[in-house]
C-alpha cells in the first residue's frame, strides 16, 4: 500500500481538493479524497507541496513510432494497416512525453488516407516490446477527409471532396456486403481490408475522423451515421463556425492541434480561442496536440486556451477524463477514482501553467520518473 | 497626444512601475513615469489600469512576411528560400515580403511589433534578410526598416538535404558546405581589399562586401554542436561580425561559446527531434539551454524561428523560465536583446522617452500563458484592440 499525501489533488469533477490523500494498492487506486486516512504501515509519498492529477492522456497522437512509419501514402483505402506494427518502445519521444505527465496516448495512422487503418492505445511505460504498452481491445479506426487525402492522391479517384465521400461510401457498402456473405457462410476468400471493417460496422470499434473544415465535419457525420458507426471528430479546426450544430448532434470531438502553424488552407484561423467557443456552445471535447515530441507542450497550450476563454476545468478534463472517454478507456484511467489504474502525474504547480514542471509520473502504481 | 494609464508599466530597461503613465506624441514615447506623471489636457486616454504594458515584442529570427501561411503545398509558398543554387548572397528578403500575409495580423495581435524576416534555412547562403515593422501596410517598403540587412547563412544538414539528398548534387557533406562558403567569402574579401576598384560588377561578390568588411552582421543558422563551433571559428578567422541562430545543441558547447563571447539567438522552445525526421541527423534539445546561455553571457534573443507560431513567443519564453532562465533575461530576449542584434536599440526594444511608441498591452505577466495580449500599438497607432 502506497499513500500519496497531496498538496492539491484534481478530482473527477476537476475540482482542486486541498490536502487529499491517494491510496494505491496492486497498481490500482484504492481511495482518493480529502477524508482518506493513511493506513498504518503504508509507504508514504510526500507530495504535500505538489499538485497531483490523473496521468494526462493524449487522444490523438503520432508519437511512439518513426514519423515515416505512420503515414502510408500509397493507397487511400488501407483499413487493415495497424499502428500496432509501427510502435517503437525505445523512441525518445515516449520518455519525454511520459516525463511531461502523459501516461496514456493513442498512436494513430496519419491522415493521407481516407481509411488509414487502426490506431493503438498505449500506456507510456518503459517497455521493451509493444505488448507491454498496448491496451488490448482498443484499436480505433483512423479516417480522414479534406485536403490531405485530396492532395496525396490528386489525379486518382480522390481529386475532389465528392470523390472522397463516394470512395468512403463505396468501401463501407462493400464491407456490408462482405459481412452479410460471411454471416451467410458464402464467403469464397478472405479479404483482410474488409475483415478490418466488420468490427467498425458492428459498432465495436470507434472511428477517429480527421477533419478540419466545417463542411468536412458535416460530411463526416453524414457518412459515418449512414453506416451507423461510432465515432469522434478529430481536429475540428473550424468547429466554431458550427459549434451549435456539433452540440445539438452530441458529437464527441478531439480538438486540436492549437499550437501549430496553419500548414494548409483548411487550417487557417487555428486559434486558442476555439475550445472556449466550443465549451460555451455545449460541445464535449478532448484536447490534442496531434504531435509526437510536442505532446509535452499540450498542457501549456491548454493553459493558453484558458487565457482565451476556456474554463480551467474544461481544459483539464480535455487532457484527462474526456481524452480517456474518446479512447474508450475511461473505465480504467482519466481520473483519480477507486478501482482505476494508478496512473498519476505530479506537478510543481498548476499543471496548465507554462512555468510549472512535471516532477513525477506513476503508471500502474509504479514511479516511471520522480524528481521530488 | 495619447496617454496610457497602466496597471503595471514594464519598460524592460528600467524597473517596472505600478500605476504608471506613458505619454505618446507623434508616434514616439514622450514621457513615462508614476501615477503623478502629468497628463496634458486634451490628450486621448487609454485606460489600461488593470493591464500590464510592455514594449512591442521583437522576434529576431522569424520568417514573417517571406514565408506565406497558410502554407500552400501546391505552389510552395515559401518565398524565403530558393534552393536553385547553394550560394545566393544577392537575394533580398525585401523582394519577397507580402504585407497582406495573414500571419502578420495574427502575430500583431500577440503583441509582436518588429521582426527580422530571415531567409532560409536551406541554402549555404540564403540571402539578405531585413527587419520589418509589423504595421498594416500596402507595400513592403512601408514595413522595411532601413539599414537592418543581415546575411543569412545555414550550416549543417539543411543544405546537404536539399542539394545532396533531394537534388543529387553538391554540397553532399559538411566539408563541401564549408568549402563553398569559405571560397565565396575569401573571394569577396579579396575584392573588398583590392587596391584598384573592380572593373566589372559581380552581383554575388558585391553583395558580400559589407559583410566581409565586418560592417554588417552575418547570422549562421546552425543546430548541431559541431556546426555551431565551426561557424564561430570561421567568423573569427575572417573577422566577421556574426551571431549564431537556432543553436539547439548550444548547451553542449556552452564553455566554448562563453570563451569566444559568441552572441546566440535560440529557439524559445526547441523544435525537438521531430523536425529532424526529414533531416540527415537528429539533434539533442534541452529546455535548459536558454538558462545556460544566459549564465554564459551569450543569450541575445529568443525566437520562434517561425511564421504564425511567432504568436506564442512570449509564453514560450516563459516556459524556458521553468528550466533556469531568469524572467528578466527572458523579457530582455524578446525586446531590447533582439533590438540590439538588429541595430535598432535606439528606436525599439524598451519603453523610453524618444523611442518609437511600439506597445503591447497584456492582461497580466506576458511570460505566463494565463495572460493574453489585448492591444497593440505601432508608432503610436492602435493597430489592434480586443
Amino acid at each position: 500500500m502506497v499513500a500519496i499525501k497531496c498538496g492539491k489533488m484534481v478530482d473527477r469533477d476537476m475540482r482542486v481538493i486541498e490536502n487529499a490523500v491517494v491510496l494505491v494498492e496492486n497498481g490500482k487506486i484504492a481511495a482518493a479524497g480529502a477524508g482518506v486516512e493513511i493506513p498504518a504501515g503504508a509507504e508514504v509519498v510526500d507530495a504535500s507541496g505538489l499538485w497531483v492529477t490523473p496521468g494526462l492522456i493524449e487522444a490523438h497522437a503520432h508519437g511512439a513510432s518513426e514519423m515515416q512509419d505512420i503515414n502510408e501514402m500509397s493507397n487511400p483505402i488501407t483499413p487493415d494497416l495497424r499502428a500496432f506494427d509501427a510502435v517503437y518502445p525505445f523512441s525518445e519521444d515516449i520518455k519525454a512525453i511520459r516525463e511531461a505527465g502523459f501516461t496514456s496516448m493513442v498512436l494513430l495512422p496519419g491522415s493521407a488516407n481516407l481509411i488509414g487503418g487502426s490506431g493503438v492505445v498505449l500506456k507510456n511505460k518503459p517497455a521493451k516490446t509493444v505488448y507491454e504498452m498496448a491496451v488490448y481491445g482498443r484499436e480505433p479506426l483512423k479516417m480522414a477527409l479534406g485536403e490531405n487525402p485530396r492532395r496525396c492522391y490528386t489525379g486518382k479517384f480522390t481529386g475532389t471532396r465528392m470523390a472522397n465521400a463516394a470512395l468512403v461510401r463505396r468501401t463501407f457498402t462493400r464491407a456490408q456486403d462482405y459481412m452479410r456473405q460471411k454471416e451467410a457462410g458464402k464467403l469464397e476468400k478472405t479479404e483482410l481490408e474488409m475483415e478490418a471493417l466488420i468490427p467498425v460496422l458492428k459498432g465495436e470499434k470507434r472511428v477517429h475522423m480527421h477533419s478540419h473544415k466545417a463542411d468536412d465535419l458535416v460530411t463526416a457525420v453524414r457518412l459515418l451515421r449512414e453506416f451507423g458507426l461510432d465515432f469522434t471528430l478529430d481536429h475540428v479546426t473550424q468547429g466554431e463556425l458550427i459549434a451549435d450544430w456539433l452540440a445539438e448532434n452530441k458529437i464527441l470531438c478531439v480538438v486540436g492541434p492549437i499550437r501549430i502553424q496553419p500548414l494548409k488552407r483548411e487550417m487557417e484561423g487555428v486559434h486558442p480561442s476555439l475550445p472556449g467557443v466550443l465549451e460555451k456552445a455545449g460541445v464535449e471535447f478532448a484536447l490534442t496536440s496531434d504531435d509526437n515530441y510536442g505532446i509535452q507542450f499540450l498542457p501549456m497550450t491548454v493553459g493558453h486556451c484558458v487565457a482565451h476563454g476556456l474554463s480551467w476545468e474544461a481544459g483539464m478534463r480535455g487532457i484527462t477524463l474526456t481524452a480517456a472517454k474518446a479512447l474508450q478507456i475511461e473505465d480504467r484511467v482519466g481520473s483519480l477514482e477507486p478501482g482505476k489504474d494508478a496512473d498519476i502525474a505530479f506537478f510543481s504547480g498548476d499543471p496548465l501553467l507554462n512555468t510549472t514542471r512535471c516532477v513525477g509520473t506513476m503508471i500502474d502504481g509504479g514511479f516511471c520518473s520522480r524528481s521530488f | 497626444m495619447l496617454a496610457i494609464k497602466c496597471g503595471r508599466l514594464v519598460p524592460v530597461t528600467a524597473p517596472a512601475i505600478d500605476n504608471g503613465v506613458m505619454i505618446i506624441e507623434d508616434g514616439k514615447i514622450k514621457a513615462l513615469g508614476g501615477a503623478d506623471t502629468p497628463i496634458p489636457t486634451g490628450a486621448e486616454i487609454i485606460d489600461a489600469s488593470d493591464r500590464w504594458v510592455y514594449p512591442g515584442l521583437i522576434d529576431a529570427a522569424s520568417h514573417l512576411g517571406v514565408n506565406t501561411e497558410p502554407y500552400d503545398f501546391e505552389s510552395g509558398g515559401r518565398d524565403g528560400m530558393d534552393i536553385s543554387e547553394p550560394l545566393n548572397p544577392h537575394f533580398r528578403a525585401a523582394d519577397a515580403i507580402n504585407p497582406f500575409d495573414e500571419a502578420l495580423e495574427r502575430v500583431r495581435r500577440a503583441g509582436v511589433t518588429t521582426a527580422f524576416a530571415a531567409l532560409g534555412p536551406g541554402c549555404v547562403i540564403d540571402g539578405v534578410g531585413t527587419a520589418i515593422k509589423l504595421r498594416p501596410a500596402e507595400a513592403a517598403c512601408e514595413m522595411i526598416l532601413p539599414d537592418t540587412e543581415q546575411l543569412c547563412v545555414t550550416l549543417g544538414d539543411e543544405a546537404i538535404m536539399y542539394f545532396g539528398g533531394m537534388q543529387k548534387r553538391p554540397p553532399r557533406t559538411r566539408m563541401a558546405v564549408m568549402e563553398l562558403l569559405r571560397d565565396v567569402l575569401l573571394r569577396a574579401k579579396e575584392r573588398a581589399e583590392a587596391e584598384e576598384p573592380p572593373k566589372t560588377p559581380d552581383r554575388k561578390l558585391d553583395a558580400l562586401l559589407p559583410y566581409v568588411r565586418g560592417e554588417r552582421l552575418v547570422r549562421f543558422e546552425c543546430l548541431r554542436a559541431d556546426d555551431i563551433t565551426t561557424a564561430v571559428t570561421l567568423a573569427e578567422e575572417l573577422g566577421l561580425k556574426y551571431a549564431i541562430v537556432g543553436a539547439t545543441e548550444a548547451h553542449k558547447v556552452a564553455g566554448f561559446l562563453r570563451e569566444h563571447k559568441a552572441p546566440v539567438v535560440i529557439e524559445a522552445v526547441p523544435a525537438g527531434p521531430m523536425r529532424c525526421m526529414t533531416m540527415l541527423e537528429a539533434y539533442d534539445a534541452d529546455f535548459a539551454t536558454a538558462g545556460i546561455l544566459e549564465k554564459g553571457g551569450n543569450l541575445c534573443a529568443l525566437t520562434m524561428n517561425e511564421v504564425t507560431l511567432t504568436d506564442v513567443l512570449a509564453i514560450s519564453a516563459g516556459f524556458a523560465t521553468a528550466y533556469g532562465l531568469s524572467p528578466q533575461a527572458a523579457l530582455e530576449a524578446l525586446t531590447i536583446g533582439p533590438a540590439r542584434l538588429l541595430g535598432l536599440e535606439n528606436r525599439v526594444g524598451s519603453l523610453e522617452a524618444g523611442k518609437d511608441a511600439d506597445v503591447a498591452v497584456f492582461t497580466g505577466d506576458a511570460l505566463l500563458n494565463t495572460s493574453r495580449c489585448v492591444m497593440t500599438l505601432i508608432d503610436g497607432k492602435t493597430v489592434w484592440t480586443e
